[in-house]
């Protein structure tokens, strides 16, 4: 599950493109490296929720924002967000990424980590799934069926919601707690009646004719995507962040202005030919800034978790959201 | 009678002892501010959470789907492995037909078989039970035929002698002289059907303890994930003891 992807080759494939004397596959240029003050070990999830970290990542802009500040990192990719929360309370990564859900899930348990940036956010990168012949047709028929999702992902929260929207709960379906990874073959050997599964699945799905959109977040849920980091952490490496910071809001500018390019460059993380990549891109708004609306709607979504029992304790939301390392950047 | 009572309570002091040494010594660790809650929750978070899960009805709808399923599961193995077990020691030329089988199949973990058995079984029931079936059927199979190996070959001896027709046989010769082992057997395929609930509901499951334990994992609750694991070993001790207590029933001449 923790397996240490092949990112610090392909990070130094790319990333070191520009230093001399270096050879780009040779695996010691990790060792000079380690020469780093500061490393930041971060958790990822190779999903296009989080395009902006995957193109500062395959550019080279998080090499060369954070060697400028004295650091390197570390980079190990997750399959859902309350697996990177797993292992930032196992104290094996200092900075993650995930949708507002599994960050507000890890805060309320009592982990020490507060959000700096914010990452994406698009109503339809998440969506309830069905057979295309299905006679499922609303989501009030989902009542008694077998719906697959990540529990503590994003994703319950969006199930919870459309169903309370039709006066049902969770209760009401059998809920199976599955990776995503896992969701397509369950649903295609029938195994379960609906998905609730994001980019770059909805994507693939339904432009194979395996799927259809019963529902999305269109008018229900914004879905955004945060940064987290462990509190003490940034607090010691201020520089760190705004260095992450920096390198995401590169990416967001090659996204504004040649998304097709992004598109062809991350392609092949998640597994998607860069014209489906490109249909992606188009379904978020990437940005790093937490605004009011942001901030707003994480909160909500913390309510809702909390009326729901998603989660048992309240968050505080000051101590939550630190916009600190933001202003800095942003001046 | 003084003497006895003391030493009965001595008995159940020295029993309690270490769960009590721990119990205080993980709530000093939580007092001292040893404990993070959200790796290690202080055992007034367990039971806690045991109350919560109590009062919403998904502890004892959990635990009675798992327990089901156990028993479902183990009855079955039991079931199959004996009858295979007693036919593969009486007779030789079946053990040959099947030994390449079993024997090959033995090393697989059930857990090995869970992608396939929720291909085949589906999410439900069925995959569950089957993997049940698999960890506690070996156990009772091969302790089964080591049992029927162990009994003194004069007993058979004789029953050739006095040409005992087969069923006597099994009756009154292999299944009485095995018995030890078979409960040896049956115990040991009880405390396997425990593990392999827990192992098959933490995947694709949607409800069981096995479910609340992986449920617990994904919402960072360490509380209910410790809640599932005390709930498994405090059932699966009750369910050894019951068939300790059976087993002495049985075998009254040991």
């Amino acid at each position: 599950m923790k397996k240490l992807i092949l990112g610090l080759s392909v990070a130094a494939l790319i990333g070191f493109t520009g230093c001399s004397g270096a050879t780009v596959q040779d695996t010691e240029t990790q060792a000079s490296q380690a020469d780093a003050e500061v490393t930041l070990r971060i958790a990822a999830q190779p999903f296009p929720l989080y395009t902006p970290v995957y193109v500062a990542y395959e550019e080279g802009f998080l090499d060369e924002e954070l060697s400028a500040v004295g650091a390197d990192y570390t980079w190990q990719e997750f399959k859902s967000g309350p697996l990177v929360n797993e292992a930032v309370a196992a104290g094996e990564a200092d900075l993650g990424f995930m949708a507002d859900l599994p960050a507000i899930i890890a805060k309320s348990t009592g982990q020490p980590i507060e959000v700096i940036s914010n990452v994406a956010y698009g109503e339809k990168g998440l969506a309830v799934l069905v057979k295309p012949d299905s006679d499922i047709q609303s989501v009030a028929d989902l009542k008694g069926k077998k719906v697959a999702y990540a529990t503590g992902s994003y994703a319950q929260h969006l199930l919870a919601l459309l169903l309370s929207n039709e006066g049902l709960t969770l209760d009401d379906v059998e809920s199976i707690n599955l990776g995503a990874g896992d969701q397509p073959a369950a649903l295609a050997s029938g195994e379960v009646d609906a998905l609730v599964i994001w980019e770059q699945y909805i994507s693939q799905l339904v432009s194979d004719g395996q799927a259809r959109v019963l529902a999305d977040g269109t008018g229900v849920k914004r879905g955004n995507m945060v940064t987290y980091a462990v509190t003490d952490y940034a607090e010691k490496n201020p520089d760190v962040i705004k260095a992450y910071i920096k390198a995401l809001d590169r990416a967001n500018e090659v996204l504004s202005t040649d998304p097709e390019a992004a598109a062809q460059l991350v392609a092949e993380d998640f597994s998607v030919t860069p014209e489906l990549m490109k249909q992606i891109i188009g379904n978020f708004t990437f940005s790093t800034d937490l605004t009011d609306d942001d901030i707003a709607e994480i909160t909500k979504v913390k309510d809702f978790s909390l009326d729901a029992g998603i989660i048992s304790s309240d968050v505080d939301i000051d101590s939550f959201i630190n916009k600190s390392y933001l202003d800095e950047v942003h001046g | 009678m003084k003497n006895n009572i003391k030493q009965g309570l001595g008995h159940y002091v020295l029993y309690f002892l270490l769960p009590i040494i721990i119990l205080i010594a993980w709530e000093w660790a939580d007092i001292a501010g040893l404990l993070k809650s959200y790796t290690m929750p202080a055992p007034i978070a367990i039971v806690n959470t045991f109350i919560e899960y109590l009062q919403n009805g998904k502890l004892l709808t959990n635990i009675g789907v798992s327990l089901v399923r156990v028993v479902e599961g183990f009855l079955l193995a039991l079931a199959v492995g004996f009858a295979i077990g007693i036919g593969v020691s009486i007779f030789p030329k079946f053990d040959t037909f099947t030994d390449l089988v079993i024997q090959t199949l033995r090393p697989i973990p059930p857990i090995a078989w869970i992608p396939l058995a929720i291909l085949w079984f589906g999410i439900g029931q069925g995959s569950k039970v089957f993997i049940i079936f698999l960890g506690a059927f070996f156990p009772i199979f091969i302790n089964t035929t080591e049992g029927v190996k162990n009994i003194d070959g004069r007993f058979f001896e004789l029953a050739e002698v006095y040409e005992i027709p087969k069923q006597k046989l099994i009756t009154k010769i292999v299944i009485p002289g095995a018995l030890p082992q078979i409960m040896t057997g049956i115990r040991l395929g009880l405390g396997n059907a425990w593990v392999c609930v827990v192992a098959a509901e933490m995947i694709g499951a949607t409800s069981g303890v096995g479910f609340m334990l992986s449920d617990g994992r994904s919402l960072s609750r360490p509380d209910i994930v410790i809640l599932g694991m005390l709930i498994v070993g405090i059932f699966g001790k009750i369910m050894d003891d019951l068939l300790k207590a059976l087993n002495k029933r049985l075998i009254k001449w040991q």
